[in-house]
């Protein structure tokens, strides 16, 4: 497990529209590095923008990062 | 640094939907609240415009009516007003009759006046 700064797994984009850097899985949820998302979309339950540039805590398991947690600062 | 597992980030995010559907539900209250009042205020200016209107047809009914009422009277009185005007009004032929006369009596004194008596000649 490790510690991840937020914007090294998620791109904010300049439309407030958040995409993922690399294949992410959240729960039983995975999002596509291709995938771009707005504020109100869940995954595995968890809205990405309530936890928007907190760390993230996070394994690398096949190539895809498998978020574990957050870190509230 | 609080770590957060997943399930209570789970649980966070449900609760942060719950906090804006009772946004949008209070949203809608006031919207509702709002609409009813301009409702009520246009139908408040709708029932005045109506009465506006009522008192003007009233009004012009009774304007009618009475004009009618009394018209012939006011036509007979038009009438003699005018024949009145007419009786007073000199006639043209009388006032070059009167003309005519004056200038022969003025033409009858000024023969007198050279003649200094009163002579027949003056009334040729």
């Amino acid at each position: 497990m490790a510690k991840i700064i937020f914007s090294d797994v998620f791109q904010e984009n300049a439309d407030g529209t958040i995409t993922p850097k690399r294949n992410v899985q959240i729960g039983a949820a995975t999002i596509g590095s291709q995938i771009t998302f707005g504020k109100g979309v869940s995954f595995g339950g968890v809205n990405i923008f309530d936890f928007k540039d907190l760390p993230v805590e996070a394994d690398d398991v096949g190539g895809v990062l498998v978020i574990k947690g957050f870190y509230k600062v | 640094m609080t770590f957060i597992p997943l399930q209570e980030a789970v649980d966070i995010t449900q609760k942060e939907d719950i906090k804006q559907v009772d946004n949008l539900r209070e949203r809608i209250l006031d919207l509702e609240k709002k609409a009813k009042n301009i409702d009520s205020i246009s139908n408040f200016m709708m029932w005045i415009t109506g009465g506006v209107l009522l008192g003007f047809l009233f009004t012009s009914v009774l304007i009618s009516l009475d004009y009618f009422r009394y018209n012939q009277e006011r036509y007979e009185k038009f009438i003699a007003a005018m024949k009145m005007v007419e009786d007073n009004m000199v006639k043209k032929d009388q006032i070059d009759n009167l003309q005519n006369l004056e200038n022969n009596n003025e033409k009858i004194l000024n023969c007198m006046k050279i003649k200094k008596s009163f002579s027949v000649q003056c009334f040729d």
